[in-house]
């Protein structure tokens, strides 16, 4: 074997000296680069949308009304696909060459965080035009997400909360409304359900994002204030926690398909869009594919999810998931790249692209806008979120590993559904997972 | 089983063909059968695919009805195909093309020649194989940043070439390997150089090696979806593969648009495929190997 | 008898070959340059673009190397391994499933393509648009097969809703959401795209099969397993025995099809050791334990090709050395 190592070994030093070799002349081809755009007065910022392909068309109306405006700054849209955000995100920042400003999903926020990043927008936003303007709804899970719980790694430009969707082409022939609480919704599944012609009261979701949705569900029906005691452990472990898990995971092939096991946001969706099933716990974002598929507004619904049956007259519900604008350190174009985020959070931007995809407006005079009120799940959850009766439930989304936990949770989830592993134990793993992360946070960051 | 009889085929006036042809009618049914069943069990994807890419979003029949168009306008025209398109059409040629040159030098050395390192090489190639593409992301994004490649198209042909060279340089070499050493000898022994002897007389004999291979490099780069998103940084350096991607939203997946971008993608290749296949036949037809 | 004594014939015809070969290479291994000039665009691709790569791998799987938790990382010694050796089952059963996968995939598209291609190698109408139609699964990209057998598998939606009102399938039937189904619905959509790779080089390789040989067998009679047994299969040896390989190694590392089509569930059933290593760099950042289980899964592969090549004489009817 010793004279394959040996030979490898020369291989490797000729690989490198290869690389830096011509790496030296594409070095300075690139300064030449720099230097002829320097000259040129217009600076050319990029942006990368993270949910490339559904909201192109939308930047594509927005970016050119913000360069008529800015007639000094070019907008260089690129559209990420979804399925890998957090994979081109992390490759870019690593290898070195991110873009000037992304649009950063509010799960993925404290891992590009943690990578050091992200310019703090605090001075850039106390001293714009929008100051103020943004809902505190929004803001104050985004600030929370920061190491210190202060400095404002990104700006909320839309919320995203949980939300329960009824087809009321399902609902109505059997005189069921959008249920309201927990107990009726348990019912209305079961009753919704002619499993011989496949028609269904409830699709779950059984594989990747299940845990996502389940901590927003078990918040609602235990009616949990905070997600972390004092003490530093999760409220997650309660009994109260482990009933609803119990009487949910019931639901699995009495009131659903079989292969809701299956189902990441994909696989529920589709089925929820093919006009079969009657209730989906998703979010908001699936609104206008919703719509198309069940045959128009009429006949859809959008409600937060369901009161529990703890709460004593007060409503909890986990703090809406975010989608947020972000600035990278290692743009030399910052202020520019500022300006064009101040853009589009302004009422106009701002309430174009969130009345057209369906979620909540960032900004507050966005909320004057008829759509709001036309759009029966907007105004429903807005009107949930900023009612006084209403306890919002902040996330632990600063924890760097908080995605990877819940990602690690779903394979057991569907264990849970097939009958492998008890819901006690699910609950077991996902509690000391988190505690031992919000351990590690708090001692990491003193 | 007259599957075998295979080449003999070729020669449809020859005495082996007449002298076999019965026996083969009687056996015709042990092909049909089989090759029927595969057929199917292709096809039933792509018309599942054809179903969704025609019919509306809304409808739920099995067949293509109330027929439409409108994926197909999305996708083109709202979603940008056509740039991804020519994008993947050009990175596909320069990597066949690329490929093909690279593959034909190296798998002669490793067919034709005894050398120090040969081993180890042939070890090495192998070896490239054996590591998942997603760990090699970010030290790969480095060197092509070094190299001023990203956002560069040539970075595609390039990582495409370098990935997909181990495993055709081998075969390559396997196909070389099989056409008889004499006829070169006799090129040369006649006063042929090596080159020109290699050109004009293994070359033409390797056409369904090209095929096969070039099959492999065009087909590798049109479906490579990470290396494409990774190193690309402009809506306009995309490839097709990155736009069906588009097709699945971060809360909804378009499955029309996902069905019609995927028959964009798919349809050319078939179709080119269907008029390339026929050379996979005519490599040795032509009496190469007499005696 | 007849047979025999052709198959012995051409054996030796071609030995003869072989051996007449040898003096001429004794020649050319004088310019020793040639081989290395014809190499060097292949040596310098991969020095460049695959050893530092591959190198940082090595280096980053003896470190604590997660970028969300930079506070952490430096050197680790051998613990990323250790941890996976000693204290995580999934390691053990991604592993076992992996082999499974594998083996399972390779044996069946080697059968099935080995048959399409001696079918497709016969004359008949059609023929080109039967081969297309074969091969055309192979023009289609990872994402799109996965979507196409969710939308087939699909109890609401899919065929098998259809099916099952036809009384060809119970109602409902999910066959990727049960754990002793999930298996074989995944071998069948990886079995679709992957076949038409052996048809296609099995097919070329036939092409190359001298004329004679065939036809010397033909005439004295020799039936279709004795022409496929004595002819056909040593011709197509090399061919058979390297691809094998390569496709083990790719089956073995390719993630894109389990990823989207199970996401290695339900549970963790269909979680191959690629896979896994995809989820800690993907999802936990963990690039340092995702290198060690890569190193893992690269000392594997690499003890099962030197075991396969020695076991198959790899090249021996040729003296094609490894």
């Amino acid at each position: 074997m010793n004279r394959y190592v040996g030979r490898l070994a020369v291989g490797l030093a000729a690989g490198s000296m290869a690389a830096t070799g011509i790496g030296v002349g594409a070095a300075s081809a690139s300064n030449a680069h720099r230097a002829v755009a320097h000259r040129t007065q217009s600076v050319t910022i990029t942006f990368w949308d993270d949910n490339g392909g559904p909201r192109t068309p939308l930047y594509e109306h927005l970016i050119p009304i913000f360069e008529r405006q800015n007639p000094g700054i070019k907008v260089k849209y690129v559209g990420i696909p979804d399925t890998s955000v957090l994979e081109k995100y992390d490759t870019a920042i690593q290898g070195g060459s991110p873009p000037d400003i992304a649009a950063i999903p509010g799960g993925d926020l404290s891992a590009i965080i943690a990578q050091n990043a992200l310019i703090s927008l605090n001075k850039y936003y106390q001293n714009s035009k929008i100051y103020g303007q943004i809902l505190p709804t929004l803001l104050k899970p985004t600030q929370a997400i920061s190491p210190n719980g202060k400095t404002l790694y990104a700006l909320p430009f839309s919320g995203v909360p949980a939300t329960l969707w009824c087809n009321l082409n399902i609902l109505r022939p059997a005189g069921v409304t959008c249920p309201t609480t927990w107990n009726a919704f348990f019912t209305d599944a079961v009753k919704l359900t002619n499993a011989n012609k496949g028609i269904y009261g409830f699709t779950m979701r059984g594989a990747a994002g299940a845990t996502t949705q389940l901590i927003d569900e078990m918040i609602s029906y235990a009616g949990l204030e905070r997600f972390f005691q004092p003490n530093g452990k999760t409220s997650l472990q309660s009994p109260r926690v482990l009933q609803f898990l119990q009487k949910f995971v019931g639901l699995y092939k009495k009131a659903t398909s079989a292969a809701d096991v299956d189902n990441s946001y994909l696989q529920m969706v589709a089925e929820f869009d093919s006009n079969k099933v009657g209730m989906m716990l998703h979010n908001l974002g699936s609104y206008a594919s919703n719509v198309a598929a069940v045959g128009g507004k009429q006949n859809l619904v959008g409600e937060p999810d369901p009161a529990g049956p703890f709460n004593h007259g007060r409503v909890t519900m986990a703090a809406p998931g975010l989608d947020t604008y972000g600035i990278f350190k290692a743009s030399k174009h910052q202020a520019q790249a500022w300006k064009f985020e101040q853009f589009l959070l302004g009422a106009e931007a701002n309430g174009y692209w969130n009345k057209n995809v369906g979620q909540l407006p960032a900004n507050k005079n966005v909320l004057k806008q008829a759509w709001v009120h036309q759009q029966q799940p907007v105004g429903a959850l807005l009107a949930a979120l900023s009612s006084k009766n209403t306890y919002a439930v902040s996330l632990p989304n600063y924890l760097p590993q908080y995605g990877a936990i819940q990602n690690n949770s779903d394979p057991l989830w569907q264990e849970v559904m097939t009958g492998q592993i008890t819901p006690a134990q699910w609950l077991d793993q996902l509690c000391s997972a988190l505690d031992q992360a919000q351990s590690l946070w708090t001692h990491g960051h003193k | 089983m007259s599957a075998i009889t295979a080449p003999a085929v070729r020669g449809m006036g020859g005495s082996g063909w007449t002298q076999f042809r019965g026996r083969l009618n009687s056996a015709r049914l042990h092909l049909f059968v089989p090759l029927t069943l595969y057929l199917l069990f292709t096809i039933v994807p792509f018309y599942w695919m054809v179903v969704f890419a025609f019919r509306p979003t809304t409808s739920n029949h099995p067949y293509p009805w109330p027929i439409t168009l409108a994926n197909f306008k999305e996708v083109w025209n709202v979603l940008g195909f056509g740039t991804f398109f020519e994008n993947s059409m050009l990175v596909g040629v320069g990597v066949l093309i690329g490929l093909n040159v690279i593959c034909a030098m190296a798998g002669y050395a490793l067919a034709r020649f005894k050398f120090a390192g040969r081993s180890a090489l042939i070890l090495i190639l192998l070896c490239t194989q054996f590591v998942p593409g997603v760990m090699l992301l970010i030290p790969l994004f480095v060197i092509f940043r070094h190299l001023g490649l990203i956002d560069n198209l040539f970075a595609l042909i390039i990582a495409d070439i370098v990935f997909q060279l181990p495993l055709t340089s081998l075969l390559m070499s396997g196909f070389i390997r099989n056409v008889p050493v004499e006829l070169e000898e006799a090129a040369m022994v006649d006063g042929c150089s090596r080159v020109r002897a290699f050109l004009s007389v293994t070359l033409p004999l390797l056409r369904p090696a090209f095929v096969a291979i070039g099959s492999f490099a065009f087909i590798g780069s049109w479906n490579n979806f990470l290396f494409a998103l990774m190193f690309m940084s402009s809506q306009n350096h995309f490839t097709l593969p990155v736009g069906l991607d588009y097709t699945i939203g971060e809360f909804s997946v378009n499955f029309g648009a996902l069905a019609a971008g995927g028959l964009i993608a798919a349809v050319p290749v078939v179709v080119i495929f269907a008029f390339v296949q026929k050379y996979l036949v005519q490599g040795l037809t032509f009496g190469a190997v007499k005696g | 008898m007849g047979v025999t004594q052709t198959m012995l014939e051409a054996e030796q015809r071609v030995s003869l070959r072989a051996g007449a070969r040898e003096p001429a290479r004794r020649r050319r291994k004088r310019k020793g340059w040639v081989p290395y000039v014809m190499l060097s665009p292949l040596v310098v691709l991969i020095a460049a673009f695959v050893a530092y790569p591959v190198g940082s791998v090595v280096y980053y799987s003896f470190q604590n190397y997660n970028i969300v938790e930079p506070f952490l990382n430096g050197f680790a010694g051998w613990s990323n391994y250790s941890t996976m050796l000693r204290h995580d089952p999934l390691f053990w059963s991604s592993l076992l499933f992996t082999g499974k996968w594998v083996v399972t995939e390779v044996v069946l598209q080697l059968i099935l393509g080995m048959i399409l291609a001696l079918i497709m190698n016969e004359a008949f109408r059609w023929r080109g648009f039967t081969r297309a139609a074969v091969f055309a699964p192979w023009a289609v990209s990872g994402v799109l097969t996965t979507t196409i057998w969710l939308l087939l598998y699909d109890p609401q939606a899919g065929i098998v809703n259809y099916l099952s009102n036809i009384g060809l399938a119970p109602r409902g039937f999910a066959i990727l959401a049960d754990t002793h189904t999930v298996f074989w619905g995944a071998v069948l959509a990886e079995l679709w795209r992957g076949v038409p790779f052996f048809a296609i080089i099995i097919l070329a390789d036939l092409q190359s099969i001298p004329r004679e040989l065939i036809e010397a067998a033909n005439c004295d009679g020799a039936n279709a397993w004795t022409r496929f047994r004595w002819v056909i299969l040593p011709h197509l040896r090399d061919a058979v025995i390297l691809s094998t390989l390569l496709r083990c190694v790719w089956e073995f590392n390719n993630v894109d099809l389990l990823f989207t089509l199970t996401n290695g569930g339900p549970g963790t059933e269909t979680t191959t050791l690629p896979l896994y290593v995809a989820r800690q760099a993907i999802d936990n950042h963990n690039f340092g334990y995702g290198a060690a289980l890569t190193m893992a899964g690269f000392a594997i592969l690499f003890v099962f090709s030197m075991i396969y090549l020695k076991l198959s004489k790899f090249g021996a009817s040729t003296g094609y050395r490894t």
